[in-house]
């Protein structure tokens, strides 16, 4: 007998994900994701003026803003084949460091670790078995029994007092649910801590963007940060030693706590890397340009097909010519006019609303395809292709989290396991530590530039008569993030934004195809279709970023899960 | 050290009258002296990194457009505990930022400031525009006081300007 599972969090008018799965047997037989709202807003840009595109664009979203207004600059640059200075580069890449670092500690930690951590456990764990675990695990010296304790004492005071808030809403004592308590209060206690290192993070964005969330420093052609190291006013030694600090806090935190807790979880839910790899094609952009005319990267890009890693191809530059070629968006399943597969240059963005017909259109997502392929993007694909490539930033850190697991599994972990719902986190925690590492590289580029006595930020962009297209990439914390512009004597004529969700919410294409999240919820186990936890898991492992837009506040509170017998 | 009153206005700018909270801030500060004791946020549409600027505030007053409620242009105000009586969904996705779950998780992690208002307007259009609707727009006087009002009883007096700032609100063609 199958049961036909909806989630759709109807919380807010303009509506959300939503997934509909088909069990039998007690396992996912059929899955369709839809983004239920209608994601037009780059048509508010035609007509505007380039230079002011990305003030706009960082209105998406309200939690991936910097990242908009990043494709957006470059997007702009691109098309006039304007380098920007050194000192621009490195400014931008501490920023999109400090923001990477922020959002995935901010993932792991408040949006998915309750997936995996049932904190009912906490108050039977016992403090000083947590923390001489801890401190086997981890060189970090918030671990003491005494920290474990007081986290322990949170839980028991909140269970006491019936205001369980938002924890009241968790699948707690669910079968699918098995850390044992101490881990569970380990992982509550760092929870606690990420509040606190991820606003540092946070406050470096504020000081080089000058704002948060909404950063103020961009400028087509550079950055807005006057250099002087002698100014109170503009950034100087003082503000570039405030950073260092902040910095110097947050990376080990990142080292030491979240890329732990990632590889320890993941060790202790084996059968998680044997479900949810889904779509085994990947896709990255290199970033961390160093230099004007970004032509070296910290950071590999490049695809991978059908999950062989021997075959690997590398991208050489931002947007590489094969990148620039071979992105289409498919309308076949989509709530858009048009069916044939739309290059970005030439994307149209026409409303076309059914209904959810699930052989029809049924989503707000396009279907983008590379080469006619469905491609996986995020933290497994960035790791997946730097590690095909021998990348050694990538190799370190992946080589260190495989022999983690296994060490803590006590089985072996190859790379290969990292291709499902638990190898997203890890490989997210694996991306977030390199990045960490080049935190300070970048700075220390930034500061031997500008003590060089080069001081230049912004170089003035001229747009020419007729038509220019350019596309503008970020590799961003969910994965390869795109904005393609077409700029008519000196007007934006064309707007498109590829955002990482929706290569990985992509719905079915004109083949028939599915998309990342669609295929990687086949085959999971549902122990309880009223409490479809399993579904939240591998939908979750992808930092789903959906509404890129919209936030009302509705209490209405109805439950997202309705099932139904087929 | 953060001043001690967040007056923190959310929404979308893009989508008409869910942005009715930035559009709010604009009028604060276009119209009102702001002391040293309140600072004022448009914070667009955060996920659960609102929780990072909580710290350090007695008084947390949200601006936000309303979904439910009423007629367009209604004018609700909603305290803590009526905000915490509302059981958060499970999420899906980043984007269900969930007020009560930040307040929550800023509870959890002992930085939740001590009185929390949300000033909400029910929306009457939610589609891609950078204005918003006449029936919101007409409110906005009335809840700029509503919010001098709340900031008054914790004893800090906004005073209105003899001469309006120009609106930074840059997103508007109406604001120019």
């Amino acid at each position: 007998m199958a049961t036909r599972i909806n989630i759709d969090p109807v919380t807010r008018i303009e509506g959300h994900l939503r997934v509909d799965v088909e069990v039998d047997n007690g396992s996912v037989a059929k899955a369709w994701a839809s983004c239920t709202m209608w994601r037009g807003i780059e048509n508010i840009l035609l007509g505007r003026d380039p230079r002011e595109a990305w003030l706009f664009t960082q209105r998406f979203c309200g939690v991936c803003t910097t990242v908009h207004a990043m494709a957006s600059v470059r997007a702009v640059e691109d098309a006039l084949r304007l380098p920007i200075p050194p000192n621009a580069q490195f400014i931008r890449n501490l920023i999109l460091i400090n923001h990477a670092m922020h959002d995935h500690v901010v993932h792991f930690y408040q949006l998915s670790a309750l997936d995996w951590v049932d904190i009912l456990t906490i108050p039977r764990a016992n403090p000083k078995a947590a923390s001489s675990l801890a401190e086997s695990l981890s060189d970090w010296t918030d671990n003491s029994d005494k920290q474990l304790a007081a986290a322990q004492d949170k839980v028991k005071a909140l269970a006491a007092s019936g205001q369980l808030g938002m924890f009241a809403s968790g699948y707690w004592g669910h079968p699918a649910m098995h850390l044992p308590p101490e881990v569970n209060l380990i992982a509550f206690s760092h929870y606690l801590q990420a509040l606190e290192y991820q606003r540092k993070a946070l406050q470096v964005v504020g000081i080089l963007g000058g704002k948060t969330p909404h950063i103020q420093n961009l400028a087509v052609g550079g950055v807005m940060n006057a250099i002087n190291l002698d100014s109170q006013a503009t950034l100087n030694m003082d503000r570039l030693y405030t950073i260092k600090s902040l910095m110097d806090e947050v990376i080990p935190f990142v080292q030491q706590v979240y890329f732990n807790d990632a590889c320890a979880i993941a060790a202790l839910y084996p059968e998680w890397m044997a479900y949810g790899g889904g779509v085994h094609n990947y896709l990255a952009v290199p970033d961390l340009p160093l230099n004007a005319q970004a032509s070296a990267f910290d950071l590999p890009g490049g695809v991978i097909l059908d999950g062989n890693l021997s075959n690997a191809q590398t991208f050489y530059s931002a947007a590489d010519t094969p990148f620039r070629h071979a992105v289409t968006e498919d309308l076949t399943h989509a709530w858009y006019k048009g069916n044939e597969p739309q290059h970005p240059w030439q994307g149209e963005t026409q409303p076309h609303y059914t209904d959810f017909e699930e052989n029809g259109k049924y989503s707000w997502v396009k279907a983008p395809r590379y080469d006619g392929r469905p491609m996986q993007v995020g933290p497994l694909a960035q790791v997946l292709v730097g590690y095909a490539q021998g990348h050694p930033l990538t190799k370190k850190w992946t080589d260190l989290a495989l022999a983690k697991i296994s060490a803590i599994s006590k089985r072996k972990v190859t790379v290969n396991d990292l291709q499902s719902t638990m190898g997203r986190h890890v490989a997210r925690a694996i991306r977030c530590a390199m990045i960490s590492e080049l935190a300070t590289k970048h700075w220390e580029y930034l500061v031997t530039n500008i003590t060089r006595g080069d001081t230049a930020i912004y170089n003035p962009p001229k747009f020419p008569d007729g038509e220019v297209e350019g596309v503008g990439t970020h590799e961003a914390p969910r994965g390869t993030l795109s904005h393609w512009v077409v700029v008519r004597n000196g007007r934006l004529s064309n707007y498109q934004a590829v955002v990482p969700t929706t290569w990985n919410a992509s719905p079915r294409d004109n083949r028939g195809q599915p998309g990342p999240y669609e295929m990687s919820l086949l085959g999971n186990p549902i122990a309880d279709p009223e409490k479809p936890l399993e579904v939240l898991r591998t939908v979750h492992s992808f930092d789903p970023c959906m509404a890129c837009a919209c936030h009302t506040f509705d209490p209405s509170g109805k439950p997202i899960a309705s099932v139904k017998v087929l | 050290m953060n001043p001690r009153i967040l007056i923190a206005g959310v929404g979308n700018v893009l989508l008409q009258d869910d942005g009715f909270g930035p559009h709010a801030i604009a009028g604060l500060q276009s119209e009102y002296e702001i002391g040293e004791e309140v600072e004022l946020l448009d914070l667009g549409t955060p996920g659960l990194d609102f929780v990072d600027y909580l710290v350090g505030r007695d008084l947390l007053i949200i601006i936000d457009a309303l979904a439910f409620g009423g007629e367009p242009g209604e004018v609700l105000t909603f305290d803590h505990q009526q905000l915490r009586e509302r059981l958060p969904n499970i999420r899906l996705s980043a984007h269900q930022p969930c007020l009560q779950e930040t307040l929550f998780t800023a509870e959890t992690g002992g930085v939740c400031p001590k009185e929390v208002v949300l000033v909400g307007v029910v929306g009457a259009s939610f589609d891609v525009s950078t204005e918003l609707s006449a029936e919101v727009a007409g409110v906005m006087p009335k809840v700029l006081e509503v919010i001098v009002d709340v900031v008054m009883r914790h004893g800090v007096e906004l005073r209105k300007r003899s001469e309006p700032l120009p609106l930074n609100s840059w997103w508007s063609a109406a604001a120019k």
